[in-house]
């Protein structure tokens, strides 16, 4: 105990400091002008956050919201993957994939929003989400890729190694650290952009949902509850990822 | 380490394909009517929905654009003529109570000019005027080839004395409740101004101007014989225009001086924040349902064949979580008509 507080002390400190900072802001924010129907109060917003899990509905929502979110995440990643493995085996496939990859990142979702509704009903968040989230997951994984030691596969293909070997014994090692350490990142911001997506995709279940019914209903007190279940939801998922980061690979830190 | 990873997989995939499951179970059409959820700017682009309840003066502005279009859509029903009973008010113009109490001989005066509101519009020819007035206080929405005098009627523009109305608000408030109890509240007797007998002899002389705040779109429509005739009532109005979503915001600071003198508020949301009259009082109803069905179907729905005609069909419903969608839900409860909630 008194080595991690030594080692981490300082960094937990500060952390603890910036949550403390934030909810100063919050209480400065709505003391300047208290009306509970633009920035309610820690205190309203707390009590209703606890009020929710008690509620069954909330976890149905909650567990859709997150089950839109990792199907966004694995069909993004598998996605990306594919075409960045199709590139590595054969290179122009790599420009064709480029400008895909370049529309997908700059097309504004609204302006798609429709047509992304009527062709894939239920599934428009994920197809919203999906938008924006398979090129992030192209850029990390292709740079990632790039970021294999060069020295490593000229050993492999001067002793004659099985490209099914190169590929499982010395590429995915030396990418999956950086990715399952960005993978929390993406995770915790996919959730973010699907409950967003759902709010204006009208998609039925979910957090997002919830959220709507709560304006329209000028409970704003449990909006902010629910913004806050996603934010610690986001960090929650951060979090994990980070365990499983230093778990997973201390062989990358000898 | 390949261990973790495989099993992760695995189990990520297993739960994306029951996610899938679970949401393709989410789009399920049954019998009687299926409730949809469209925004404005979807109706009559969404296949598949027969009708579609919007409110004026949108749904009159639809019917122009999307026959110019190539499809014929017509109105085909009013939901104040369904509903049937004494008319359901769908805003309120709701008063600080120590306006009321202290500077009474204004509020009098005002309600005096304001409710020949109705008539004035009637007789406008011009609207030009009206959306300029309304959009030089803030307003947006209002464009003046939207407007036109069957439009304005179908707005229900007028004010009902808060002693008449408020039977017509209990009995709404009632059934809207027992579709959806957050949405309404309760409202208690107090929250009933009595405007016979406002004293017509207080005055607050310290009190020069009066805010008067309102949701951009119809209600706005219903200060603008305010704006445009600024009848003398003995004080500066104020008129503040602002984004629907915003209005609830105009009544509930903390600190009163930051709160609207006077406000036209959706009657659900006067009732909920303010249903206990101990800071604002509710002078009277000013719109009085605006909703309506519109269709490429050119048959009019009526008490006899809304049964018949709506059984099987999908139905779009701009704003379906709020007061639209519960005013619909109310009408299809009152014709005992099932209904579910689909999705586009």
């Amino acid at each position: 105990m008194t080595a991690f507080i030594k080692r981490h002390g300082l960094s937990v400190a500060f952390a603890v400091l910036s949550i403390a900072f934030m909810f100063a802001a919050w209480a400065v924010s709505w003391s300047v002008k208290p009306n509970e129907l633009i920035i309610p109060s820690i205190g309203k917003t707390l009590l209703q956050f606890f009020k929710l899990f008690a509620e069954g509905a909330f976890w149905k929502s909650l567990g859709m919201t997150l089950a839109r979110t990792l199907m966004v995440v694995v069909i993004s990643f598998v996605i990306a993957a594919l075409c960045i493995v199709l590139g590595l085996i054969y290179a122009p496939f790599k420009n064709f994939f480029s400008p895909i990859i370049a529309v997908c990142r700059t097309v504004p979702t609204m302006a798609v929003t429709l047509i992304i509704m009527l062709t894939f009903k239920v599934f428009t968040p994920v197809i919203v989400t999906l938008l924006v989230v398979f090129p992030m997951f192209y850029a990390q994984i292709s740079a990632a890729v790039e970021g294999v030691d060069k020295e490593l596969l000229d050993m492999a293909k001067v002793y004659g190694i099985k490209k099914r070997a190169v590929f499982s014994k010395i590429i995915i090692p030396q990418i999956a650290p950086a990715i399952v350490m960005q993978l929390g990142t993406v995770l915790s911001f996919a959730l973010k952009l699907t409950i967003s997506a759902e709010v204006l995709a009208y998609a039925g279940n979910g957090i997002g949902e919830m959220m709507k019914t709560a304006n329209f209903a000028t409970q704003i007190a449990r909006l902010s509850a629910l913004t806050l279940v996603s934010v610690v939801a986001g960090l929650l998922i951060e979090g994990l990822f980070f365990v499983i980061t230093k778990v997973s690979f201390r062989w990358k830190r000898t | 380490m390949k261990k973790i990873l495989a099993s992760a997989c695995a189990l990520a995939m297993c739960m994306g394909v029951s996610a899938m499951a679970v949401g393709c179970n989410g789009g399920n059409d049954t019998k009687g009517v299926t409730l949809v959820e469209v925004s404005s700017d979807d109706v009559g682009r969404v296949d598949g929905i027969s009708y579609y309840v919007v409110p004026e003066p949108a749904a009159t502005a639809k019917v122009k654009a999307l026959t110019a279009a190539g499809t014929e859509y017509a109105n085909v029903a009013s939901l104040q003529q369904l509903y049937g009973e004494e008319s359901y008010p769908q805003a309120v113009l709701v008063a600080k109570k120590s306006l009321i109490e202290n500077d009474g001989a204004f509020v009098n005066k005002f309600l005096t000019e304001y409710a020949g509101t109705a008539n004035w519009l009637e007789a406008q020819t011009s609207y030009a005027e009206i959306v300029t007035a309304i959009n030089s206080h803030g307003g947006t929405t209002l464009k003046a080839p939207m407007l036109s005098a069957t439009v304005v009627k179908n707005c229900n523009i007028y004010f009902k004395k808060a002693a008449d109305a408020k039977q017509g608000i209990l009995s709404y408030m009632n059934s809207v409740n027992a579709i959806n109890s957050a949405m309404f509240g309760q409202c208690e007797d107090a929250f009933f101004c009595d405007v016979d007998s406002i004293s017509a002899t207080t005055v607050n002389e310290s009190k020069t101007t009066v805010s008067v705040y309102m949701p951009d779109g119809a209600p706005a429509l219903s200060m603008a014989k305010m704006m445009c005739v600024s009848p003398d009532v003995g004080k500066t109005l104020d008129f503040h225009v602002v984004a629907a979503n915003t209005i609830n915001s105009c009544v509930t600071y903390s600190d009163e001086a930051n709160n609207a003198d006077l406000c036209v508020l959706p009657v659900n949301a006067a009732a909920k924040l303010l249903g206990n009259g101990s800071k604002y009082q509710l002078l009277g109803g000013v719109t009085h349902g605006n909703l309506f069905i519109i269709s490429s179907d050119g048959t009019s729905l009526t008490a006899d064949n809304l049964p018949q005609k709506l059984e099987g069909k999908r139905v779009g419903v701009v704003n379906l979580s709020a007061v639209p969608g519960l005013t619909f839900k109310m009408i299809l409860n009152k014709y005992d008509i099932e209904y579910t909630q689909g999705s586009v």
